[in-house]
């Protein structure tokens, strides 16, 4: 298939979720660009990064959105959830207290997205062998009573981080591969569902939906 | 804007040459584009705008001893261990409101975050390192004082110009710049709060209307930005928290920050300076696909977008000018 540079075949959208620490930004970067950002502030609101990957042959364009951890601000961060395909939930192994939340953020997916979202829980930090709070087993043990995918990554040394990323997108393309794509226009349906940021008024939500340039 | 019989007078002589400062007359020199010629007089300017300095000179060190010695004693009572100050049948089990011990665990949490935060606030700056310190009791203090509002993250960010700032002065103690600093961050956070809680509903507010200032300003650019479903809410909520100190370097956003405490009322203003920013990278968004438009917004600070040329728009803007005649002045 003949393709443009940033063609693509499939565009998922993916969240990153996790207690504020954890790394999430880092794990982002890692993916997207192979860099880890020793200096990394504080996010506030949300960011996104895009990369594309091959799966049988198929260029998939992860669309992937990096939320603020503060639980004060989960309300913001509902929204974002809607129209994901997959969701990452992360915790530090070296902060016991990171695992213990994700118990809360599993409920918080769970209540705002869809049924089918592929879910992968990912102890990061890896590298802190010394400091490690979470034993694997216990994280493995957790992933496997709630249906959950798992892997320990490193951002920091960049162990797993790709293969994090290849497996939750392997597993939505072969869960969604019925499905084509919508269209070349990155505006597309699901990333305008992301953009729905205050779902208050569901006519108001209705009319935007039908003005919606694709 | 006034005319000035003699030239512009600086910001310092202002201060400097009068008993009674005339903070209108600040607003009018900072709004015609003076800045503080040195960190002293920036500080100086900061508070009185800020209203936690009285015009009257000769109230100063009055005001300043009162605040301060409030704020150690605030200081003083959060270093103190419930083992030694909670009254008999208190235990670190107690579900009472007022329990010491109830207390100091929620301080602990708190304490979690606003080490990581303090952290990274300017993670690349040595004096900020420095300050790491100081930023840590400021906030917790504030979390204590104000426990309907407590730690939210991005208030780390609001805090750094004022620390920063304060603690440069030449010849001040440093616990003294700790004081101020508190105390000026919580006056912006009179006004900030309700930007902070978990309800959004100020925010979302804001966030309509500064869509609206856009669609007012720049048609095209607005459609152009709808059409890809690229709002306010998308890129605006650390715009407007942090009062834009992640969007530019600190240097910048020192610059900025004299303006926006100049005008009252600020949050109108700041959504001028906000549409500006846009209108200032209109070349890069109009034409890009969602992808660079939305990272160009998200990522401003990677635009090297001059913070003048953010203020002559947004000046522009209040006095009805075009935006190609400043664009095309560049």
């Amino acid at each position: 298939m003949a393709r443009i540079d940033d063609g693509y075949d499939y565009l998922y959208k993916i969240v990153l979720v996790g207690d504020s620490g954890v790394g999430k930004s880092n794990l982002l970067t890692r993916f997207t660009k192979n860099e880890f950002n020793y200096d990394s502030r504080t996010t506030i609101g949300v960011e996104f990064a895009t990369s594309i990957i091959k799966v049988e042959e198929k260029a998939i364009k992860a669309q992937i959105w990096d939320t603020a951890g503060q639980e004060r601000y989960r309300a913001i961060t509902k929204a974002y959830y809607r129209g994901a395909f997959g969701a990452l939930i992360l915790y530090d192994i070296s902060k016991k207290a990171t695992f213990e939340s994700v118990e809360r953020w599993l409920k918080e997916l769970k209540e705002n997205s869809d049924n089918d979202m592929v879910i992968m829980l990912v102890g990061n930090k890896s590298d802190l062998t010394n400091q490690r709070q979470v034993r694997t087993d216990e994280g493995k043990a957790f992933a496997s009573a709630h249906g959950l995918n798992f892997i320990e990554t490193s951002a920091l040394d960049a162990s797993n981080v790709n293969e994090a990323f290849t497996e939750i997108l392997t597993e939505i393309y072969n869960q969604k591969r019925a499905k084509p794509v919508v269209g070349d226009k990155e505006q597309a349906p699901d990333v305008e569902k992301v953009q729905n940021i205050r779902i208050t008024d569901p006519a108001k939500e209705h009319s935007k939906k039908k003005s919606c340039s694709c | 804007m006034r005319e000035k019989e003699n030239g512009p007078e600086s910001i310092t002589e202002l201060i400097d040459n009068n008993a009674v400062v005339d903070c209108q007359e600040l607003r009018v020199q900072v709004w015609a584009g003076s800045t503080p010629e040195n960190v002293r007089s920036r500080a100086l300017l900061w508070q009185l705008l800020l209203s936690c300095l009285p015009q009257d000179k000769s109230l100063w060190e009055k005001t300043l001893s009162e605040w301060r010695t409030q704020y150690a004693e605030i200081v003083r009572e959060i270093a103190k261990h419930p083992a030694d100050s909670a009254p008999d049948g208190d235990h670190p089990l107690s579900l009472k409101q007022d329990s010491h011990w109830a207390h100091f665990f929620i301080v602990r949490e708190s304490e979690k975050l606003i080490d990581l935060d303090v952290k990274r606030t300017h993670p690349t700056s040595s004096e900020f390192r420095r300050l790491e310190g100081p930023m840590h009791r400021i906030l917790l203090a504030y979390s204590l004082q104000h426990q309907e509002i407590g730690y939210r993250q991005g208030m780390n960010e609001l805090l750094a110009p004022l620390i920063y700032i304060y603690s440069e002065v030449p010849g001040i103690k440093s616990i003294d710049a700790e004081a101020d600093a508190y105390h000026s961050l919580a006056t912006v956070m009179k006004e900030m709060s309700p930007y902070y809680t978990p309800s959004l509903e100020a925010l979302h507010k804001e966030l309509d209307l500064l869509d609206d200032t856009l669609r007012l300003r720049d048609p095209e650019l607005h459609r152009h930005l709808t059409s890809l479903s690229i709002r306010p809410q998308l890129y605006g909520t650390r715009w407007i928290r942090l009062w834009l100190t992640q969007e530019f370097s600190l240097q910048q956003t020192l610059i900025l920050w004299d303006s926006i405490l100049s005008v009252h009322p600020r949050m109108p203003w700041i959504r001028s300076i906000c549409s500006s920013m846009v209108v200032a990278v209109r070349d890069k968004l109009l034409g890009a696909d969602f992808n660079t438009a939305a990272q160009t917004l998200l990522r401003y600070s990677t635009n090297n977008v001059d913070v003048e040329l953010v203020l002559k728009l947004a000046h522009a803007f209040r006095t009805g000018s075009s935006i190609q005649e400043i664009m095309s002045r560049r």
